[in-house]
């Protein structure tokens, strides 16, 4: 087993199940990790997170279900696939409303499992990717001052150095230097690409996320550039 | 062609004019368990698809195993290991089902009456509909072993747990009420079970049904009682006692 290969959680209270699961995944090339309590899994959140889990539904104490709640609460936003032995269909339902990306109906097939993982990993991936990023991005937008991102937002609201100018009272030729010094902090090589970046640091106010365990915060100058962003708009509407 | 029989003119007829059917006790008690037969599947199946499931993974994976280019016959052993141990699981969850709908004599083994009610509400848990109701057991020190048949003394106890949650009424939405309580303790040549719970407010406690009816079969054929006492204002009592084992 490669060390660098993805790493797959495995919970269900049935420890047959997670022996026998986690056997086919490492066979087809995955690293496991087991837990029949889904207390072991909660405690060990921020070790190693794995690339998805897959989860039983009803278990004794914690349920799948309540998983996936404590796990999004404490901000892991690892995909889930559930395992169910019951049709029971409001609790499918809920599980699919809980944000599963996938649910298995036991006894399910080896093909239904890897496909299932296969389509975690991908999304997974793609999450993690957009999460970093969106962390690199904050990374730039915290070397700006507070002026700086005002005129950042102001800017790419399409308002000429002049208008921002009269907005923040000072001088055209003032604005001019933060524009400068937003396009490098930013190292954005066109307006558009400014706008991007404002849009989407407008678009995603998440307060936080994690990376690999770790912690990135939103910086203060992201909230400054929100704040101008939705001012400007309501005025415009207005 | 045969004419109609006539409909009987009233519905109050008297025991001579229609004589009760001579079913055999025997027969009657074998109807009562398959009528029970449908709720206790969904439970059975719960207990199939687990090994199900495994035996699925344990094959693919053995397969796997064995076809690289470096078989690992080592793991792939393995895996047949688990897949016999998941038959033998699936074999004894089938047995469970044909014990509960086949006549036959209970058996007199050593039976441990904690475990068994541990067992059955752990079958109460396992049904999504009943999961939210609340069972708090307790269990008093040094219970001997009881004498009967596991299968049997499971499903007696499941089935005044479930009278239990009927006969307490329905749940309120989104509130709590009170638990349902079990309690296991050692009297002198016997072991009591007892199921406590809330006295309905609409009406008499019905000691009647066919669940209640299958668990006085059981209770029964192994020579042990049950009693329900209604004397409290708020509580209803179905105490049961099992002889103990003498080996």
């Amino acid at each position: 087993m490669q060390d660098d290969a993805p790493l797959v959680a495995v919970i269900d209270d049935d420890t047959a199940t997670c022996r026998a699961v986690s056997r086919l995944l490492e066979a087809v090339g995955y690293r496991v990790r087991t837990y029949t309590n889904p207390r072991d899994y909660l405690d060990e959140l921020d070790v190693a997170p794995p690339i998805c889990v897959l989860v039983d539904i009803l278990m004794p104490e914690v349920d799948g279900l309540a998983l996936l709640r404590e796990m999004r609460h404490a901000g892991s936003d690892v995909p889930a696939v559930f395992m169910t032995g019951t049709g029971h269909v409001p609790t499918v339902v809920e599980a699919m409303k809980e944000g599963a990306l996938d649910l298995l109906s036991k006894p399910f097939t080896a093909d239904a499992l890897c496909s299932a993982i296969a389509r975690a990993t991908d999304s997974s991936r793609r999450v993690h990717g957009e999460r970093r990023d969106l962390v690199d991005l904050w990374r730039q937008v915290e070397k700006l001052t507070p002026r700086e991102a005002e005129v950042a937002a102001l800017v790419a609201c399409g308002l000429l150095n002049k208008h921002v100018a009269m907005r923040i009272g000072t001088k055209e030729k003032t604005v001019k230097v933060h524009r400068g010094r937003v396009m490098q902090k930013l190292q954005a090589s066109s307006l558009a690409e400014l706008v991007r970046m404002v849009d989407r640091l407008h678009s995603e106010p998440i307060p936080f996320v994690k990376l690999d365990g770790v912690e990135a915060r939103r910086p203060r100058a992201a909230d400054i550039i929100t704040d101008v962003l939705t001012r400007e708009r309501s005025q415009k509407q207005a | 062609m045969d004419s109609m029989p006539a409909p009987s003119s009233h519905l109050g007829a008297t025991k001579s004019e229609n004589p009760p059917l001579q079913v055999p006790w025997s027969e009657r008690e074998r109807a009562t368990r398959l009528a029970l037969a449908g709720e206790l599947v969904s439970a059975v199946t719960h207990d199939l698809r687990q090994p199900l499931t495994a035996i699925e993974m344990n094959l693919s994976a053995a397969l796997l195993f064995l076809s690289g280019d470096e078989p690992r016959t080592d793991r792939a052993i393995e895996a047949l290991e688990d897949i016999f141990a998941q038959q033998r699981r699936m074999s004894e969850a089938l047995q469970a089902l044909e014990d509960l709908v086949v006549c036959r004599e209970p058996r007199h083994e050593r039976c441990d009456l904690t475990a068994l009610a541990r067992e059955a509400i752990a079958l109460i848990r396992a049904d999504p509909s009943m999961r939210e109701t609340s069972i708090e057991l307790t269990v008093g020190p040094q219970t001997p072993a009881v004498s009967g048949d596991a299968t049997l003394i499971r499903q007696a106890l499941l089935n005044v747990l479930l009278h239990a949650i009927d006969a307490s009424g329905p749940r309120p939405a989104g509130g709590s009420t009170e638990p349902i309580r079990g309690a296991i303790s050692n009297l002198e040549d016997a072991v009591e079970a007892v199921v406590s719970y809330p006295k309905p407010a609409d009406g008499p406690v019905t000691s009647t049904g066919p669940g209640l009816t299958l668990a006085r079969a059981v209770i029964a054929a192994h020579g042990a009682t049950i009693k329900i006492d209604e004397s409290s204002e708020s509580t209803v009592r179905v105490l049961t006692t099992w002889p103990t084992y003498a080996g």
